[in-house]
């Protein structure tokens, strides 16, 4: 009987949150596509096999999203490829959160003071740069893999993050809690961590799978211009960057990797999108 | 107010200056030797003249020195794949991308306020609904993808306009949709929350009260406090447009700047690239003072705070 | 500034039996205005009183028509000038607003269009209902900026509202809400959310106002000090329902409900008599959603009776103008507990 109700519970507050919980189930189906791609591959994504190249999707069990150019399976590939979507989505918005935790950290609770204000003079240079000409100078410099890629994209997207977290940690430290934390001998560390911590979950929180979700955008769009990660590995970018040849003759060929990334970002923005929502009073109609 | 422009200024300029020298250092430390890459085929004694017209045997200060007493004059110095000056360049391409971002902004502008609105006085209708879930979809849709089903649709399907390379102005039609789409789709996001938040303020009520007429409540205070969000809105996207503007150029060959940056980059033609790294500079920091200063000139509380106009 | 006109004018208001409702729920339907009768005659200055929940401001909203959703005016008439003006289609509606009817509310800062100059706002009130050239607009605009106290009016048309004190602020609102010389004019709570040096100079402008244009004023406030300095009538409110009213001094002198004796003699005292203890009624009002049955102020009176908790009590004449809605009216005197009046 109680296990009955616990399950209408859930239900009525799935039920509340529709998107939120469709953004959820699409975000973990791809976490796992991506996390165990090897095992979950059908083919072998390198494997041409040019008899039965640009095979049509639906047409053979074998291939059910079809074969590019010289016969390998997509469906593999885009596997594979998502793999590398979620590794550097995750990965880059984990190192530009961080770095932009700690730099905003440091900044707001010295601020006003020399380190503040170099830090912010810093951001405000990262952040009056168009992103993608830093990114394609930079990946100019070294040569594009998973490793630099992620880097490059964490380093355009740290300032964001350092900015937020300075602006919430400024008002933060002059409130009373704060004071009467700091009478109470807690120490600045703790402080930072316990009291600011909690105010920082809120205004963070949301921004991750939504950053996540340009990023990965943006690792496409540097593979699709052979700036990012480039073939023999994989990425959703480079498979649509091959499919640009055959617009023409094979429309399907480009549309598929393009939907299957859609989908992946839709659901990380109604994640983000929601979570904000809840965060946000204000925003809650 | 004055001093804020030129607090504003002044830092611009020293952004400016800060992603010059760094840009002028990443791309000296680009391995390789440019005149190399850049001639592949030529003779050692023409390599060594591209050497010697770029200042390459000189010490890194000693060149930007250079650079930067040139860049006073005006003068940004040759492209060597376009043999031209860089300015040249510029000149050509700028405005044909100032085209499609001039009317991709109008466009989305136009729109946004549209379905904003008709979203937004209809706050949680089905019309609502879809509106914002069609907004939703566009924003996760990336620029190249976007592009490539305009021109599936429109070129191969249908034939009706032109998808390669600058054919006249027809040329710029699916770029421009594809550059609109998205940012559509936010600042339809935009315009419709601020009017809802608009309709719940005080003041708009109290119009009603005061026996304004609806269409003067829309336009003279719902609208006009939405006017700050959207302008900050609009400043923001602007900075990724052009992002976009790069891709899609790049899609359709279009030879506006992006595409211009690109293949600068791709052959090492660095003085181009450094060229339009100082108009992309420029060009952001100038959007952004212009931002601030148009909240400040918009909002008469924030003018007081500032001290007259 | 007592009796203004003869008790005998001309009725210019009247509401019989309004209610409105607000569907908060499915199956929930709170009642914040339960069958409110009261007139107000030409020329008078009417004041509401009563704890904030008790369906004042409502009331004052159904009678514009600006009551937001899940709020709707379930029955009642409000006759204005003669007609039924719940009846009358929102474009005529539209025409009384500002017009015939204009209401002052309680927070001038947030009252005013932030991104307009007080000029262009005064002008749109002018011209709100018949447009007219903007040399007349300005002669109008000084003159209601001058019935307000304003005389250098000239000096802030350009500036905007966010430039002024909230008490300035609250007077220019007067005068833009009497700059069509309407017939009536609803104040709710203007005095609440300002200090109290600026409370008495806006009583004082209205008052001004009142005697030079003659004009009807219904005044809504929770403050005794406010509707005893400023009004002919007054008509208590509570729980959603009308528990008394009479003119003014029989009210204060003679007061019968046990509520509104409550009220008079939890008003602060001065100096002089401060040995006597500030009294206030126990209890609160009850949940507008879940009215218990009887009279809705029988759970905090001190003098109810059985009957007072299963009947509603019918608000009846008590005196000449005097109307109570209690089941024992009582002969108290609260000359020793009160300076109002």
């Amino acid at each position: 009987m109680k296990k009955k109700n616990k399950f209408k519970s859930v239900l009525q507050w799935i039920g509340k949150n529709r998107l939120f919980t469709i953004g959820i189930v699409i975000v973990v189906t791809y976490l796992i596509v991506g996390i165990f791609a090897p095992v979950i591959a059908p083919q072998d994504p390198a494997k041409a096999n040019p008899s039965i190249r640009l095979l049509k999707p639906f047409k053979d069990s074998e291939h059910i999203l079809g074969t590019d150019a010289i016969g390998r399976d997509i469906l593999s590939r885009l596997i594979y490829g998502v793999r590398t979507s979620v590794i550097i989505g995750f990965c880059s918005v984990l190192l530009a959160a961080l770095t932009g935790l700690i730099v905003g950290i440091i900044s707001g609770l010295t601020s006003p003071g020399p380190i503040d204000s170099i830090l912010m003079r810093i951001t405000d240079v990262q952040m009056g740069f168009p992103f993608i000409v830093l990114a394609m100078i930079a990946l100019t410099l070294f040569s594009p893999n998973e490793v630099s890629v992620t880097i490059v994209l964490s380093l355009a997207l740290w300032p964001a993050y350092a900015r937020t977290v300075r602006s919430n940690v400024i008002p933060q430290k002059s409130t009373d809690y704060i004071a009467a934390a700091k009478l109470m001998g807690a120490s600045r560390w703790r402080i930072s961590v316990k009291y600011i911590g909690k105010n920082l979950v809120p205004a963070m929180l949301p921004l991750i799978p939504l950053d996540i979700a340009g990023m990965i955008i943006n690792e496409s769009l540097l593979s699709y211009m052979s700036l990012g990660i480039n073939p023999p590995k994989i990425s959703i970018g480079n498979i649509m960057s091959d499919a640009r040849t055959y617009i023409a003759s094979d429309s399907w060929y480009i549309m598929i990797p393009g939907i299957v990334l859609i989908i992946m970002v839709l659901g990380l923005n109604f994640v983000g999108d929601n979570l904000q929502v809840h965060f946000d009073p204000k925003l809650r109609k | 107010m004055l001093g804020t422009v030129l607090k504003r200024l002044v830092q611009g300029i020293f952004v400016t200056i800060c992603v010059i020298f760094i840009s002028f250092v990443i791309l000296r430390m680009i391995p390789g030797d440019p005149a190399k890459v850049m001639a592949p085929t030529a003779t050692p004694e023409q390599q060594q003249l591209i050497r010697d017209s770029m200042g390459l045997d000189k010490s890194i200060p000693q060149q930007f020195k250079m650079y930067m007493a040139n860049l006073v004059k005006g003068d940004l110095g040759e492209s060597y794949f376009k043999s031209d000056t860089v300015v040249n360049v510029m000149k050509q391409a700028v405005p044909l991308s100032l085209i499609l971002l001039v009317s991709a902004i109008v466009t989305s502008i136009l729109l946004s306020i549209v379905l904003g609105t008709v979203a937004g006085l209809n706050g949680n209708s089905w019309i609502d609904r879809l509106i914002s879930s069609i907004a939703v979809l566009f924003q996760s849709m990336p620029n190249y993808w976007v592009s490539s089903v305009l021109i599936i649709i429109f070129s191969v399907n249908l034939g009706v306009l032109p998808s390669m390379d600058y054919q006249g102005p027809a040329s710029c039609v699916l770029p421009t949709v594809a550059l609109a789409l998205p940012l559509t789709a936010v600042l339809t996001k935009v315009v419709r929350s601020s009017l809802i938040d608009s309709y719940n303020q005080e003041f708009v009520k109290v119009a009603y009260a005061r026996g304004i007429s609806k269409v003067a409540i829309y336009f003279k205070y719902a609208l006009r406090n939405s006017v700050i969000p959207f302008v900050i809105a609009l400043g923001t996207q602007l900075g990724f447009l052009v992002g976009s503007i790069v891709v899609v150029e790049y899609v359709f060959n279009f030879p506006g700047i992006g595409y211009t940056v690109l293949n600068a980059i791709l052959r090492r033609d660095y003085n181009l690239v450094q060229g339009i790294i100082i108009l992309f500079s420029v060009f952001f920091i100038v959007l952004n003072i212009v931002i601030d200063l148009g909240s400040i000139r918009l909002d008469p509380r924030m003018r007081k705070a500032q001290g007259g106009l | 500034m007592e009796n203004r006109t003869e008790n005998t004018g001309e009725v210019i208001l009247q509401v019989k039996n309004l209610k409105t409702y607000f569907k908060t729920g499915p199956h929930k339907v709170v009642k914040a205005v339960e069958g409110v009768n009261f007139s107000l005659k030409k020329g008078r200055v009417l004041g509401i009183i009563g704890e904030s929940g008790s369906g004042k401001s409502v009331t004052a909203r159904s009678i514009l028509r600006i009551v937001e959703s899940p709020g709707y005016i379930a029955d009642g008439e409000v006759i204005f000038k003669g007609q039924d003006i719940l009846k009358i289609p929102e474009k005529e509606m539209r025409s009384i607003r500002g017009n015939e009817i204009s209401m002052i509310f309680q927070d001038p800062t947030t009252s005013f269009n932030p991104y307009m100059t007080i000029g262009k706002q005064l002008a749109e009130a002018y011209n709100a209902h018949s447009p007219s050239g903007s040399e007349k607009a300005k002669k109008e605009i000084l003159r209601v900026l001058e019935l307000v106290g304003i005389t250098n009016g000239e000096e802030i048309l350009k500036k905007y509202p966010c430039e002024f004190s909230a008490g300035f602020r609250q007077r220019i609102f007067i005068a833009m809400s009497m700059i069509l010389y309407p017939d009536l004019l609803i104040a709710d709570e203007p005095t609440t959310s300002l200090g109290i040096t600026i409370q008495a100079e806006i009583i004082e402008a209205l008052s001004e106002v009142q005697k030079q244009t003659g004009i009807s004023i219904m005044i809504i406030t929770h403050d005794f000090g406010v509707v005893s300095q400023f009004s002919d009538d007054i008509f208590v409110m509570y729980a959603g329902r009308c528990v008394e009213s009479a003119p003014k001094k029989d009210l204060l002198r003679n007061p019968k409900h046990p509520y509104t004796i409550g009220l008079i003699r939890s008003v602060p005292l001065l100096e002089a008599r401060k040995t006597k203890r500030l009294k206030s009624i126990p209890g609160f009002p009850p949940d507008m959603s879940n009215v218990p049955e009887g009279c809705p102020f029988a759970s905090r009176c001190e003098y109810a009776k059985p009957i007072c908790h299963k009947e509603v009590p019918e608000l009846k004449n008590v005196g000449e103008d005097h109307m109570c809605a209690c089941h024992f009216p009582l002969d108290y005197d609260v000359s020793e507990d009160t300076e109002l009046g």
